[in-house]
């Protein structure tokens, strides 16, 4: 027979942890709205500086400049993106299984998770601000022209929806070069193509960066409702079990006592 | 007083959109000013305040971070990693 005592122990729990999953979903929900319209917002300056940026790389006379230059691609720099906390289903984990892949690379945290890992001064994916990204941003581009490394990655996870979000890497440096639009005809660069490119680098790496920091944060509270949805069904499902199977003991041990006293009356 | 659309998006999202009569920026090569059917045009811009004139002749002025505007066919979009209107 089940002991009665060990079971109201373990309902105990169950409920806490319950409890605590509750609470971990709501905050996530209240977070979620805001990191969405963030992440929408960003998405937008992203664009603009993307369009910008294939405006700029699309020219002859940008071949030249530093950042368009494909070296040998064995020094690897990653930023690597994570979330604040654990408890958000596979999220953490899917970031640090694609990092995995790109074992000889040196990687740059963002994020309480991703710095605890690396073993790297903490800073929050929350907070992550755009001068935060700008001074990471202009250290990168200044050892990349210098060249210490060959190629800049950003692994972050990408926003399908509330149920879907996935680990991936964007490279950033060398930037690629676009195929040559019309817009670009008769275009007037002040002072001159490769130093305009060359000044907007940094900024186009920290908005890169400060883009994906939203995004990924997205992902991050929205995986964490989804964990914490479950976790909690789960965990109401195992409070109704061990619920059934403790009132089973007790009336067995009810039921074992009467027919004990019965027993001894007979005699 | 013709005008042109601008766009100045930074990471906060598009900050502004619509139609002004002339934009005030401060270039790498020094100060310059946008008006309606300027050539296409790239250039940096510079950490220094700036300023639109909406089509009702209002100023509006602001502090920018730098940046990367780029002029096409009456149409105009600014890049700022940080752009704040002064209240």
């Amino acid at each position: 027979m089940a002991n009665t005592k060990a079971l109201r122990v373990r309902i105990k729990s169950v409920k806490s942890t319950e409890q605590l999953t509750k609470a971990m979903g709501l905050v996530a929900s209240s977070k979620i709205r805001r990191a969405n319209i963030n992440m929408y917002k960003s998405r937008e300056y992203l664009a603009s500086l993307e369009k910008s940026i294939s405006l700029l790389t699309s020219s002859q006379d940008a071949q030249k400049s530093p950042y368009m230059q494909k070296r040998d691609t064995s020094r690897t720099k990653i930023v690597i993106i994570a979330g604040d906390r654990g408890l958000a289903g596979g999220y953490n984990a899917n970031v640090f299984r694609l990092a995995k892949e790109y074992g000889g690379a040196e990687f740059i945290p963002i994020g309480k998770r991703a710095c605890d890992f690396y073993g790297k001064e903490i800073n929050s994916s929350e907070k992550y601000s755009f001068d935060e990204a700008m001074t990471l941003s202009r250290e990168l581009c200044r050892e990349f022209c210098e060249g210490s490394f060959d190629r800049l990655g950003i692994i972050y996870t990408t926003y399908h929806s509330v149920m879907s979000q996935e680990a991936k890497i964007k490279w950033i440096l060398p930037l690629s070069r676009r195929e040559e639009s019309s817009d670009n005809a008769g275009m007037i660069y002040e002072p001159d193509h490769e130093t305009v490119l060359n000044l907007v680098a940094a900024e186009y790496v920290a908005g890169v960066i400060t883009s994906l920091v939203r995004e990924s944060f997205a992902c991050e509270v929205s995986a964490r409702r989804m964990a914490m949805d479950s976790a909690g069904k789960n965990a109401k499902q195992m409070i109704s079990d061990l619920s059934l199977q403790y009132n089973r003991a007790r009336q067995g041990a009810i039921t074992q006592e009467i027919t004990e006293i019965v027993a001894g009356s007979g005699q | 007083m013709k005008t042109f659309k601008l766009t100045i998006s930074s990471p906060d999202g598009n900050i502004f959109e619509g139609e002004v009569y002339k934009l005030d920026v401060r270039g790498v090569e020094g100060e310059l000013a946008i008006m309606a059917d300027h050539i296409p045009f790239v250039t940096a811009v510079k950490s220094a305040p700036c300023a639109i004139w909406l089509d009702d002749d209002t100023k509006k002025e602001a502090t920018c971070d730098g940046g990367l505007l780029t002029v096409g066919k009456n149409e105009a979009t600014f890049i700022s990693g940080s752009f704040k209107f002064n209240e």
